[in-house]
Formats: C-alpha cells, structure tokens, sequence
C-alpha cells in the first residue's frame, strides 16, 4: 500500500539519469527527497506520473496501493494523474493559465474526475479553496490578483481536486519567505492528514522537510546516496554528502560545497559523489552499495 | 461600429427575395440594355434582366458562398494546425509538407487548378477557395499552438490527469481564437474576390444564377453603350471588400494582435 518505488532507473536519450530508486511510502506518510537543483528529484515526480521526455526509458516499477504504475497506457495513467495523484508543481503562478479565474481552473480539474454538474464542481472548487485557507470569494480571483503564497495555496487546491491518496509537493517552499514557508508547511500537514494522503516532497530546504516529514532520502547526481528517518538523516548524517549538505548551513548563512556536481554524460565508476568529497580514496571507485540507509563505504 | 457593419453585411444575404423587383433570371430579349426607369430602378441587361434584382441575388449568393467556403479553410486549417503542433513528429511534417505543396502555388492559381478540374459550379467554387485558402489557418495556428502547449500550465494540466482533448479545448483553442477571427474577416475578403475571379473566368458559377464577376463578365460586349452594367458589380464588389478589410483592421486593433497576415 502508498507509494513503493523499486529499483526506478531513468535515461533520457543515451544518457542515464536516475539509478536503482527505492523508497516506500506508507498511506498518510510524509517522506522527503532532498538534494541540489539537477540531482534528479523532479524527475522521480515524472516517472511516478508517467510524464517524462517521449525519449526517455523507465525501468523498475512503481506500485501505487496494489496497483503497477509502470505498466499502465496512458489513458489509465490519466485517470491515475489528478485523481489518485495530486501534484504540486514549483512556482505556483506558471502552472496556473492567466486567462481563467482561479476558482475555475480548480472547477475544471474536479469535473476531470468527477461526474458533476458545472454548479456542484464550482461548489467543489469553491469548498477547496475554503480549505486551503483562502476566503470562498477568491473563486473568481484571476492568478496574477493573487500573491506568490495564495497562488500556492490555489495550486494545492488544484492537487486536492479529485481527493488524491498521493501529493507530490515539487519544492513548494521556493518562492515564499520563512514565514510563509511555515504556513505551507502546517497546511500540507493539516491537508495530509484530513484526506489521508501520503506526501511526497521533493525539496532542497532541509528546514522544510525537517517540519513537515518523517522519513526522507538524500538524492545526489540521480542516485539516492542516503535514507533515514529525518531527524537521524539531518542530525546525524552518515554519508560524507550528507554532511557537506548539513554543514552549507550556517548560522551565517550558506557555505557551499566545494566543485560542483558531475555531469550525467560523465559520471565517475563508484561513488558518484567522490569528486567533491573530503574522504575519497581509491576505494570509492568501486561500485557503492546502499547499506544500513547510507551508500558509502566507510559509514 | 464592426458588429453593424458585420451584420449590415449578413442582412444582404437576406433581403434579396424581399428587396428584388423582379426575378433576377427572367429575360425579356424585347426590353434588352434598358436605361433605368421606375420599373427597372438599374436598367437591365444584355437579356433583359432587371439588374437590380441580379445585384441583390448576387450578394445572397456571392456572401454565402464565400462565408461557407472561409468558414470550410478555417475549420480545416485549424484542425490540421491544432495536430501539427500539438502532436508534432509524424503529423506535423505530414501537414508541413501538405501545406508546403499547397504554398508552392499562389493561392487563386491553385483554386484555378481546382475549379478548372472540378468544372464550373457554385458548389465546386467553394471546394477550389477552402482547398487554397485553408493553408493559411494552419500554418498561423500551428505556430500559436507549439508554442501555447509548451507552457507550464498545460504541463500541469496534464499531471491533473486532462486528456490532449481537454488540453486543446480548454487551453489551446482559446488562445487561437483572436488569430483566426482575424484571419478569418481578410480571408473572408479573399474568397469574395476570388469567387468573383472564378467566376469572371467561367469557373465559378453557371449561368443564369447571378453573382457579381459573372455580370462584369457578361458587361464587356456593352461597355461603351451601358457602362452601368460593370460599374454597379464592380462598385459592389470593391464596397464589399473595403468593408470587409475595415472590418478586419478593427478586430485586429480589438484583439491587439501583432499578426501579419499575407494577403
């Protein structure tokens, strides 16, 4: 039951991009995947959807409750997409098309799932943007009247349209100040927990998932290098980039990791973080295995 | 100012039978090339018939006709446009290739082509203008649509589960709409002269249904003793296109559109 990713590996042409994905989800749990923009994470939410580039390959398999993802055809796989998965997409007011009022956007994602009238979907819509927080008059609020955190909220709205068993939040916290980020964050939560749905969030702000999530993964250069429950996973990390991440942030502000991801057309054999990191020996060219939640030998 | 002028237009399909003092094909070869008189407020023609009446059927027949052949271009062309550019690959070169063969030749040449292989007739005229004039629909909403079904909220659209029809009919035609009632008013414009050309050429419609390019046609031989009889068509047919344009022009300013259309 939830979400059970097994053994997901992505390529896009003749480049591989993500490698031997495995993570569960149980039904209500908040899981977490963090890691650097470019690491992989919004592709894992396009696999899980079935949306990826048409000359991409999946392979390995997703089970959403008792059922295979990844052998579905896509007119199944539109029935899955909105009503059984809700998605939650980064920067809120370009998901949104400017020329419809809000309320009517969510209006017609509802009548996508639902047989109902045009009066009861815009009562759907109207009660969904109750609940996210916003008065029952934003309906026929047009996106660019609405600021950066109602606009998110709008977009959760959307992603409760057809009563999802599974949000995929893609780095909602971005555009929205702390303040903002902690009311986000205490809706998800509230959201979550009133439908039942599991979460799955995918973000490069540890304080975030700290708040929101229970378990998480640390992605770097599309493979998961780390999984834990979180407080163990931030505060006491095992795997050497792990500890680079939690260390880039300093009362200061941000120290960054020294060098840079490596490219995907030119990963190094073995760790693929090695380049950048602190401890590397010739060791770590060998080929690493996830172990007692950390892909790296030494931990 | 447009929509009066839009429906001053449509009403001229409707008066003939109202407005007409006589049958427009009922010859009188003893009353032939009349001087206009209380009975025969134009005169007649070369046959005797009341040219007013012709005048009025004419625009029944000529605003019809090419309403119904714009109306056929711009469905076709939107709907190859819309696949084209929302499926891409194998259907949009097949319609870029359709289309390019279509362009290759300039548009009334083609319709020409068209009308001369079909043979004359009024239904036949419409099929020639909706297969030269539909290339232009789709090449303009090819373009709109490639670049409207790449934006983030049609993306977002299709992970709430929208089928590629809903996409289209919720996202993409909207935004298609402004483009191809402007085109639509220059095309309509196009097809009235081009229905005119045809039918000037014997192409278009057969006698004795009257329309506008077949009464200037007939007009030649009497030119010099009944000038009337081309220059009542001809004006007609020069108001309807300057109206038409104008009607353009303005729903091009409403729409704020900065599109060029080839004329």
């Amino acid at each position: 039951m939830g979400l059970i990713v097994e053994n997901l590996s992505v390529r896009i042409g003749a480049t591989s991009i993500l490698k031997e994905i495995d993570f569960t989800i149980a039904p209500g749990e908040r899981f977490a995947i963090l890691g650097e923009s470019g690491a992989g994470k919004t592709l894992i939410a396009m696999s899980i959807l079935r949306l990826l580039p048409r000359d991409s390959v999946l392979e390995g398999r997703i089970y959403l409750g008792n059922d295979e993802l990844t052998t579905r055809s896509e007119p199944e796989m539109e029935r899955v997409r909105g009503r059984r998965i809700g998605m939650v997409f980064e920067q809120p007011w370009s998901s949104l098309n400017p020329v419809f009022s809000c309320g009517s956007q969510i209006a017609h994602a509802v009548r996508l799932h639902h047989r109902v009238t045009p009066r009861a979907a815009r009562e759907r819509a109207t009660d969904l943007i109750e609940r996210v927080g916003l008065p029952r008059d934003r309906y026929s609020a047009y996106p660019r009247q609405m600021s950066g955190g109602m606009q998110q909220r709008i977009a959760i709205a959307l992603a409760l349209a057809g009563s999802p068993e599974l949000i995929i939040a893609d780095e909602p916290g971005t555009a929205l100040d702390p303040a903002r980020l902690d009311r986000i964050s205490h809706l998800f939560e509230r959201i979550t927990a009133e439908i039942g749905a599991a979460l799955l969030l995918i973000t490069h702000q540890l304080a975030l998932a700290r708040s929101l999530c229970a378990n998480g993964a640390v992605l770097y250069a599309g493979e998961i290098v780390e999984m834990a429950a979180i407080p163990e996973l931030l505060d006491r990390p095992r795997h050497p980039y792990t500890q680079a991440l939690r260390a880039a942030i300093i009362p200061e502000g941000f120290r960054p990791i020294p060098g840079t991801a490596p490219e995907f057309s030119s990963l190094p054999h073995g760790c693929r973080f090695q380049l950048r990191c602190p401890f590397a020996v010739a060791h770590c060219e060998q080929p690493q295995q996830l172990m007692n939640g950390s892909r790296c030998w030494r931990s | 100012m447009r929509h009066v002028a839009l429906v001053a237009l449509a009403s001229l399909t409707l008066v003939a039978p109202f407005a007409a003092p006589h049958d427009p094909a009922a010859a009188d070869v003893s009353n032939r090339l009349a001087p206009p008189s209380s009975q025969f407020p134009l005169g007649t023609d070369g046959l005797g018939r009341c040219v007013l009446s012709r005048m009025l059927y004419a625009a029944r027949v000529t605003m019809l006709s090419a309403a119904a052949a714009t109306s056929i271009a711009m469905l076709a062309g939107t709907t190859a446009g819309v696949a084209a550019g929302y499926w891409g690959a194998w259907t949009d070169s097949a319609v870029g290739y359709l289309v390019n063969v279509f362009l290759a030749f300039p548009a009334l040449l083609l319709a020409l082509i068209f009308a001369a292989i079909l043979g004359p007739g009024l239904g036949h005229g419409i099929v020639a203008l909706s297969a030269s004039g539909w290339t232009r629909y789709a090449r303009v909403v090819r373009a709109i649509v490639r670049t409207e079904r790449r934006a983030r909220y049609v993306d977002a659209s299709r992970a709430m589960g929208a089928t590629p029809w809903h996409i289209v009919r919720v996202h993409v035609l909207p935004s298609v709409y402004p483009a191809i009632s402007v085109m639509a008013m220059f095309g309509l414009a196009n097809t009235v002269l081009s229905l005119s050309v045809l039918s000037f050429l014997g192409l278009g419609v057969v006698p004795p249904t009257p329309e506008w390019g077949a009464m200037i046609e007939s007009s030649r031989p009497f030119l010099s003793i009944r000038p009337g009889l081309l220059l009542w068509p001809a004006g007609a047919l020069i108001a309807t296109m300057a109206l038409l344009h104008w009607i353009g022009e303005t729903t091009r300013e409403n729409t704020r559109l900065d599109l060029r259309v080839e004329q």
